[in-house]
């Protein structure tokens, strides 16, 4: 443990201490989780009343003046690409990947702190310079990248794309995030294969760390390919070259603009598991701890989230099925994507398992990951139609496409970050969060969030293509503009109660009730820690004996859990 | 007794574990080159472009020259690990300081590479075999200046402290980086100027 004392700026800003790591990550994500919900909230204005001046209380009076209060189409390309490129890499990356797996793997396995310190705050700082190169974007006379969150070619291309610099900085951007997030994944590696405790072998770490070390491996991996392919875009954009810019657009034989599509895919699909496999962790966790029950197929979960890693790399032409790709390529994609439902209902039906007949405890993180397992669930099975050529076909690019990946990202990460926070904050910040803030908060959440996103799918089942300007410029589409206006006030009442949980995430670090060590009974080495925990975490390296979720056993008299790090009665 | 990192207060991991981290690096920066790799292969089978950059056999010369050079550098750096490993110091600096100076050669090589390229009309945006030569040699470049960087400061450590657990340390890590780029060099260049 650490003895030595530390400045102001080495303890707060330029810390190596995992644990501020983490919660430098969790500020950062939750400002770009507020500022990419804002710009949904504006696009939703203007689905729901087409080339209507967005209100005062949405525009704050000062965006949008010169246009008298609407948003052109130019601005609405703008809000969609930042959007899905903030939420994704800026929010739910940062709070879930960065936040989490920063603060919870090293004390989970029982590690004094990451690997390579000095790496890891690298890690974080190089995040912060992307962060400013990419909101940079909104300074220049053209604005931000308006190619959407995938930024395909020629939408990017300097040569027919869309004009300005806004997406050569979304490219550089990208490519800076994606260097702090491989500096991460390898200090993430490292730290579980060569700092785990005495006694923690592979299968007794919590499920939790095996999510964000099988994320780490999939982010050192594909990760470089992403890079490699925004590195050529952003060559074809800043020094003239064709790789993606084809036909008329190019000056000779030209490149191909499918070839970024295919490198974007297989590194985006695996990115989707990236995102969601640390909350299949914490959500295999959570389950048993407030089910007082050891987590049903503890081993099968861990390799089904393994087999899933593996499937998810050769899956990317599933996003490809309409490009025109040989029927046969496409009957192949087909058949490795709905492989992967066999390991994905392994482990759902192993979470259920949890469940049953478990000792229920309704806390706060538990309802969020009810709710995980509720919206999970859903973004699965509708997952399949995407997964399958001829469904595909005609859902392609329609806001079907839009709902399912809301339901499965969106939905299941932001409420899985939920339940992680509110699991982890008595830890974080010696203090509970107010419990009845957080029910309201996760019922308002959980229930305007599924009328938003299953309507999505509705409208895309009618045809609703996605990205969209203006849908009222089709005749078949004026009947849903009423589903629209539902759809989008239902967003704003889910925007404006994430006000509440900020309130409360800051009244509570404050004000809350002061935390026992262990308020959830839970069996992981991180609650043998009084908090504040100190740089260095453990005064003495811990020994493991049990698995993670050893509640309930048998042999427990006065409780009915045994920390990882203490034998359980009546057992060698 | 393990040392102290002046910044974290942790001690610091073992020397295994440093190297395994530095392997995962590699594994991240293969995937990337690799990445190229089938890029061009794709694009060149695509197309049918596939002639030497430059669109002759000119540059060949020069850029062989380089693949000496960088070839020597890896050669040389493993000389001075071997010194290391013995603990003749002197000599071990001796051979770290050429290979410092080596891999400066090369980039300064390649720099005129590109000058004689540019000034013979051979530009980025000429065509694919253009646009893949730059990137190519460009990403390798900037690679092989953090390879520099590196191995200039290992010379300055070299210079300042006893610890030679430390300095082994180090200098396999740097040999992994250094012998890395050399193959990946090895690669480009086949792939530029002899699989064509």
């Amino acid at each position: 443990m650490s003895t030595n004392s530390e400045s102001f700026l080495t303890k707060y800003i330029f810390s190596t201490d995992h644990k501020v790591i983490g919660k430098q990550f969790i500020w950062l994500g939750i400002f770009f989780l507020f500022f990419g919900g804002y710009l949904s909230l504006l696009m939703r204005w203007q689905l729901a009343y087409p080339e209507q001046a967005v209100p005062w209380w949405l525009s704050w009076g000062i965006f949008f003046k010169d246009a008298g209060g609407i948003i052109d189409p130019d601005t609405y390309n703008q809000l969609f690409t930042m959007h899905g490129t903030i939420m994704i890499f800026w929010a739910v990356t940062p709070i879930l990947i960065g936040g989490f797996g920063n603060y919870v793997i090293p004390l989970q396995i029982g590690a004094p702190d990451m690997a390579f310190p000095r790496l890891n705050m690298i890690s974080f700082w190089t995040w912060i310079l992307s962060s400013v190169v990419l909101l940079a974007s909104y300074l220049l006379p053209q604005g931000p990248a308006a190619g959407g969150w995938t930024s395909y070619p020629p939408l990017s291309s300097p040569m027919g794309g869309i004009p300005g610099e806004g997406q050569t900085l979304w490219t550089l951007a990208l490519v800076l995030m994606g260097t702090g997030s491989i500096m991460g994944a390898i200090n993430y590696i490292i730290t579980v294969v060569r700092m785990r405790a005495p006694g923690m072998t592979y299968f007794r770490m919590p499920l939790t760390v095996w999510g964000l070390w099988l994320t780490s491996i999939m982010n050192a991996v594909f990760v470089p390919v992403i890079a490699a392919g925004l590195i050529l875009l952003l060559l074809d954009r800043v020094l003239g070259t064709e790789f993606f810019v084809a036909g008329g657009l190019a000056s000779g034989p030209g490149g191909d603009p499918l070839l970024y599509q295919h490198v974007f895919w297989i590194f985006g699909h695996p990115e989707v598991y990236i995102l969601i496999l640390p909350v299949w962790g914490i959500v295999s966790d959570l389950l048993a701890v407030f089910s007082r029950k050891p987590a049903f197929g503890y081993k099968v979960t861990a390799i089904c989230m393994s087999t899933i890693c593996v499937l998810s790399s050769v899956v990317w032409g599933h996003h490809m099925y309409t490009t025109g790709m040989s029927p046969l390529l496409g009957k192949a994609f087909m058949f490795l994507t709905l492989l992967i439902s066999i390991p994905s209902s392994i482990f759902f039906l192993n979470w259920l398992a949890t469940l049953w007949k478990g000792n229920l405890h309704f806390e706060p993180p538990m309802i969020y990951t009810m709710g995980v397992v509720w919206v999970f669930a859903i973004g699965g099975l509708t997952g399949l139609y995407n997964a399958t050529v001829t469904s595909d076909i005609y859902l392609h690019d329609t806001m079907f496409v839009v709902g399912h990946f809301h339901f499965t990202l969106a939905a299941t990460l932001v409420l899985g970050l939920f339940a992680a926070i509110h699991y982890w904050f008595p830890k974080m910040f010696g203090r509970e969060i107010n419990r009845t803030m957080a029910n309201i908060h996760f019922w308002v959440t959980f229930v305007s969030m599924n009328f938003v996103f299953f309507n999505m799918m509705v409208l895309g089942y009618a045809g609703h293509h996605r990205r969209l300007y203006n849908p009222m410029e089709f005749d078949f589409l004026k009947p849903l503009l009423g589903l629209n206006e539902w759809i989008t006030w239902f967003a704003i009442i889910n925007g404006v109660i994430q006000l509440l949980f900020i309130f409360n995430f800051v009244w509570s670090m404050f004000k809350g009730k002061v935390a026992e060590r262990n308020p959830w009974g839970a069996s992981t080495l991180e609650w043998t820690l009084d908090a504040p925990l100190p740089h260095g975490n453990f005064a003495q390296t811990p020994t493991v004996y049990s698995r993670p979720h050893e509640y309930s056993h048998p042999s427990l008299t006065d409780t009915d859990w045994v920390p990882q790090s203490e034998p359980i009665p009546g057992t060698a | 007794m393990e040392r102290q990192s002046k910044l974290s207060s942790i001690p610091r991991v073992d020397s295994f574990t440093s190297h395994l981290g530095l392997v995962v690096m590699l594994g991240g920066m293969a995937m990337f080159f690799i990445t190229l790799f089938v890029s061009q292969s794709i694009l060149e089978n695509r197309f049918g472009v596939s002639y030497m950059p430059g669109g002759g056999s000119t540059f060949l010369f020069h850029s062989s020259m380089n693949t000496v050079v960088l070839i020597v550098a890896s050669l040389l750096l493993e000389m001075g690990w071997k010194k290391l490993c013995k603990d003749d110091s002197n000599s071990a600096i001796l051979y770290q300081g050429s290979t410092l100076f080596a891999s400066v050669v090369f980039l300064v090589s390649q720099v005129g590479l590109w000058n004689r390229m540019i000034s013979a009309g051979f530009l980025p945006s000429t065509d694919l075999m253009g646009a893949f030569f730059y990137a190519f040699t460009g990403l390798h470049g900037l690679h092989i200046v953090g390879a520099v960087g590196t191995l200039g400061w290992l010379f300055w450590k070299m210079h300042t402290i006893e610890e030679s657990e430390l300095l082994i340390r180090w200098t396999v890590n740097a040999r992994m980086f250094v012998h890395f780029l050399t193959v990946v060099w090895l690669f480009i260049f086949v792939r530029l100027f002899v699989m064509v």
